[in-house]
């Protein structure tokens, strides 16, 4: 399951619940887990069949100066950039 | 004095985070924070939306590296962002964006003047490090703007 937590929820905490909420955020990105790829991959997904192009396709067509980078590109390459950090 | 994007604790970012959007809930110009933090390998993800007067949405991407460390201490750092301001329904108002390995390779903001077609003004580079602004220096930019814009947006 996706460990996730919102920035308006943590700030109705209290300090020592913060610390516990932080120490899970950190105690999840250490243990590299698969239901984050999962959630990244199926939004990369999405808008490789919106645009009916693959990623790789993308990447060559912005270095190529092919393809415009729109706000939507934008936030495709963040998704890629975001999973290849996730990757190391 | 310490760097401006360097190191930070993960409790001590969270504090400055806290502290900017509380300001800006306070003073009025945010309007809902809908940010949410999402553990990946080794750092976190901070993204989502935070909705703002005039309709205007910051949509916000930031990847928070973890460097050392274990808990709320640990030692963190961002090392990707963007920040795209937003008219839903009409066109962008700017973007920040951290440098893309295929194009725009240096920390840049595109600006568009959305209030007039939505043309592109020419990119700008952020050489200086003081130049890149932070989450809290985006969201005053932008009620800068919509404060400047009031009469055009109150007329849409």
């Amino acid at each position: 399951m996706l460990h996730q937590i919102t920035s308006a929820a943590l700030s109705q905490f209290d300090d020592s619940q913060k610390r516990e909420e932080l120490a899970g955020l950190v105690s999840y990105a250490r243990s590299a887990n698969g239901s984050t790829s999962a959630y990244l991959k199926s939004k990369v997904r999405a808008f490789e069949t919106r645009y009916e192009m693959s990623s790789d396709a993308l990447l060559s067509a912005l270095e190529s100066g092919k393809q415009q980078e729109t706000s939507e590109i934008a936030e495709w390459l963040f998704l890629l950039e975001t999973l290849e950090v996730h990757a190391r | 004095m310490p760097a401006k994007h360097g190191l930070n604790r993960l409790n001590a970012y969270l504090q400055i985070h806290e502290t900017v959007m509380e300001r800006q809930l306070r003073n009025g110009f945010v309007v809902s924070d809908e940010l949410v933090f999402t553990p990946i390998h080794n750092g976190i993800l901070l993204e989502g939306d935070i909705l703002c007067q005039g309709t205007i949405r910051l949509q916000v991407r930031k990847i928070i590296k973890i460097l050392q460390g274990e808990g709320a201490d640990a030692l963190v750092q961002t090392v990707a962002y963007s920040y795209n301001a937003l008219l839903p329904g009409i066109g962008n108002i700017f973007r920040y964006d951290s440098p893309h390995a295929t194009h725009n390779k240096e920390h840049h903001v595109h600006r568009y003047n959305v209030l007039n077609g939505g043309v592109q003004f020419p990119i700008e580079w952020l050489t200086d490090e003081e130049q890149r602004p932070t989450l809290g220096e985006v969201i005053d930019e932008l009620a800068a703007w919509c404060y400047a814009n009031y009469d055009a947006l109150a007329a849409m």
